[in-house]
């Protein structure tokens, strides 16, 4: 098993029979893990449509199906000599395939129409057989061929089953309430703040002796600067700039 | 300047937090959410008609008509629904909607809605399963989990719909050797799903239109095929199990109606052309998940608790909104009130105990009578909000309770057990 190799497969429904893997690659086959196939091909309602879809097998393999959806027609089926008729299935329904190819790797681009076409020669085969015998028949083994689309190397995971537009759609997600704010959250919220208020309050007030009111005297003043300077450096300090006390009334003038 | 710093860093956050409070004061109270959830599957073969039904009773509950609630879902899946419905009334095109493949497996979300005073509500929540028939008749392929996951779903649904097929009943009734083989697969396919199902069971016959000719009284001819199925020991078995405290129904469903479709030479159904569909009895399964769910949980309570319950129903008649949302919470952490909770066992109860056990204690109450104009006035908007959701509840309640006693007087054959 390469990964420039692909394999055809066949998800359909008889006459009788329910939807079922009817052709399906021989590695998988031989794994008894084919049925991922089942659980993950969704039809569409364009015929020969390709879609590309990503699964994981129950043994953990990634893998990537592209797939298309076929509606049986007279001509697909017609036994020799006898009238065509469009089949339906025994509740007067249209039969319809999901084929198409597995590959290891994932196509770089879009799948190569001859691909789908050699697929779903190969699934209608097998899709005659299955009308032929629905009870009786057993799945197919799909054999290894070489694509003519361009494959890449995988990248990424699925979940098992995970195939586009499939599994189940709830609205969980959507419903998920909104973690924030609430009230918990709101008083958390308060609480930092008050307490960053509280800190920076506090900060500011441990910086020193501020010129609080009354505005200190010559004397106090040159008294603070001698201590500061004072082992500092033994020459001489400029007296430092102050701003001018707010408290005290500008010279010349009386305070309003 | 302490003191101004120290001031203001009180100050800042009880704004924030004073607007923040006052922003929720105002903001109108959500008193529809969270709508309780309640899982319903429909189990039937592939062909048996699950599909259509479904698409047939969205598109006849999607607008308030003949009801005061209606049906809303996703935008995707009202497209998906409508599509069927669309393929199966189209006359001219032979062809019937696809069967559903198991990779389509999709839970439909349905919100019941109605009308209140000054807006829409949400009363609850129904999530449908659709899903491949073929998953409950044939054996699961190795690799696969779908099986696995629909009965998953299976064993915790709210209520389960048997769907019988009309068709092999009148294969049935007509003496055709696949009649008999027929329903012995659809019991075949019945009895395992359903044998150990604690929640309510109903069963529905599909395609009822092609049956029509049987007999021209819909209740006699109900009464045939219900004494087919009676007649078979392991039908009469399930239905028996399923009895105890409540009834067992069987209801006649056409998702087209009489008229639309016939059996042709071939033994497929086919469309006639130029025929309009004409639904018939498609909404009465789902209206009736709820009432027959109340009506199981409540045979479940033992003597005491049903007396608390009554009490407590004729209490909250009385009290105004909020009175009313003090007492629910205090009841739901009495015995009484945990016994009930439990009694509904699915994940239902453990999300949305108290918005259900609300619904749960209107659905037992008597229609209240509107309130005087006066005294209305005299609720704030919450209260008033509280006041018009539980009635508009009450009132989907009592008309789906409605449809399903209106489906009895007129098909008294749809009982299927005495519920006793």
């Amino acid at each position: 098993m390469t990964g420039s190799h692909a394999w055809p497969f066949l998800v359909a429904r008889g006459r009788e029979r329910g939807y079922r893997t009817l052709l399906a690659p021989d590695f998988l086959l031989a794994a008894r893990d084919h049925g991922v196939l089942d659980d993950s091909v969704v039809p569409d309602a364009a015929s020969d449509r390709p879609s590309v879809a990503e699964i994981v097998t129950m043994a953990g393999q990634a893998l990537t199906v592209v797939h298309a959806t076929h509606t049986v027609t007279a001509a697909d089926v017609a036994e020799p000599g006898a009238k065509p008729r469009a089949p339906r299935d025994r509740h007067g329904r249209p039969l319809r395939l999901i084929y198409g190819f597995v590959c290891v790797d994932r196509p770089a681009g879009e799948p190569d129409p001859a691909d789908l076409a050699f697929c779903r020669t190969a699934a209608l085969d097998a899709y005659r057989r299955f009308l032929a015998d629905e009870d009786g028949f057993e799945v197919t083994p799909g054999r290894a061929f070489t694509p003519r689309t361009v494959l890449g190397p995988r990248t990424g995971r699925t979940r098992h089953g995970g195939a586009t537009g499939g599994g189940t759609a709830t609205r969980d997600d959507a419903e998920r309430p909104r973690p924030f704010p609430t009230p918990v959250g709101m008083l958390i919220v308060a609480a930092i703040l008050l307490a960053v208020s509280i800190a920076a309050v506090g900060w500011i007030a441990s910086r020193g002796p501020e010129p609080a009111t009354p505005c200190p005297t010559a004397t106090s003043s040159a008294r603070a600067t001698s201590a500061r300077s004072a082992g500092a450096s033994t020459g001489p300090s400029p007296q430092p700039r102050r701003p001018p006390c707010p408290t005290a009334p500008p010279s010349g003038r009386h305070a309003g | 300047m302490t003191v101004s710093l120290l001031a203001l860093g009180v100050a800042v956050p009880l704004v924030v937090l004073g607007r923040w409070l006052h922003r929720r004061r105002r903001r109108p109270l959500d008193v529809s959410t969270p709508a309780p959830a309640f899982q319903v599957v429909a189990l039937g073969q592939q062909g048996s008609g699950k599909t259509l039904l479904l698409a047939s009773m969205y598109h006849a509950l999607r607008v308030p008509s003949g009801q005061c609630y209606f049906l809303t879902a996703a935008h995707d899946d009202v497209a998906r629904l409508n599509r069927w419905f669309t393929q199966m009334a189209d006359a001219a095109s032979p062809d019937w909607p696809h069967g559903t493949a198991k990779g389509e497996t999709r839970l439909f979300s349905f919100d019941v809605k109605t009308r209140t005073a000054g807006s829409i509500a949400t009363v609850l929540r129904l999530n449908y399963l659709e899903y491949a028939g073929e998953l409950l008749t044939e054996l699961q392929e190795p690799g696969s989990t779908a099986k696995d996951e629909l009965y998953a779903r299976i064993e915790s649904a709210d209520a389960l719909i048997g769907v019988i097929d009309g068709y092999s009943i009148r294969l049935y009734v007509d003496g055709h050797p696949d009649g008999i083989v027929r329903l012995q697969e659809t019991l075949s396919a019945l009895i395992p799903a359903v044998i150990e199902a604690s929640c309510p069971v109903n069963f529905v016959i599909t395609k009822w239109d092609l049956l029509t000719d049987l007999h021209p009284d819909e209740n006699v001819r109900l009464d045939m095929v219900r004494n087919h199925l009676i007649s078979n020991p392991q039908f009469q078995a399930l239905v028996n199990l399923h009895s105890t405290g409540r009834v067992v129904r069987l209801i006649p469903v056409s998702a087209v109606g009489p008229g639309f479709a016939r059996i042709g030479p071939d033994g497929e159904v086919v469309k006639i052309p130029q025929r309009e569909i004409r639904p018939a009895n498609v909404d009465i399964p789902l209206s009736a998940v709820l009432p027959d769910l109340f009506e199981q949980v409540e045979a479940r309570l033992n003597q005491e608790t049903l007396t608390a319950l009554r009490a407590e129903v004729r209490r909250r008649t009385f009290m105004d909104p909020l009175q009313a949302l003090a007492s629910l919470a205090a009841f739901a952490g009495q015995t009484a009130g945990r016994a009930v909770l439990a009694s509904f066992g699915g994940s239902a109860a453990a999300l949305v105990g108290d918005s259900l056990l609300g619904m749960f204690l209107d659905a037992r109450a008597e229609p209240a009578p509107d309130r005087p104009t006066g005294l209305a006035h005299e609720f704030g908007d919450a209260e008033r909000r509280i006041d018009q959701f539980r009635r508009a509840r009450q009132r989907v309640l009592q008309e789906m309770q409605g449809k399903v006693l209106a489906l009895e007087s007129r098909l008294p054959a749809s009982r299927l057990s005495g519920g006793v």
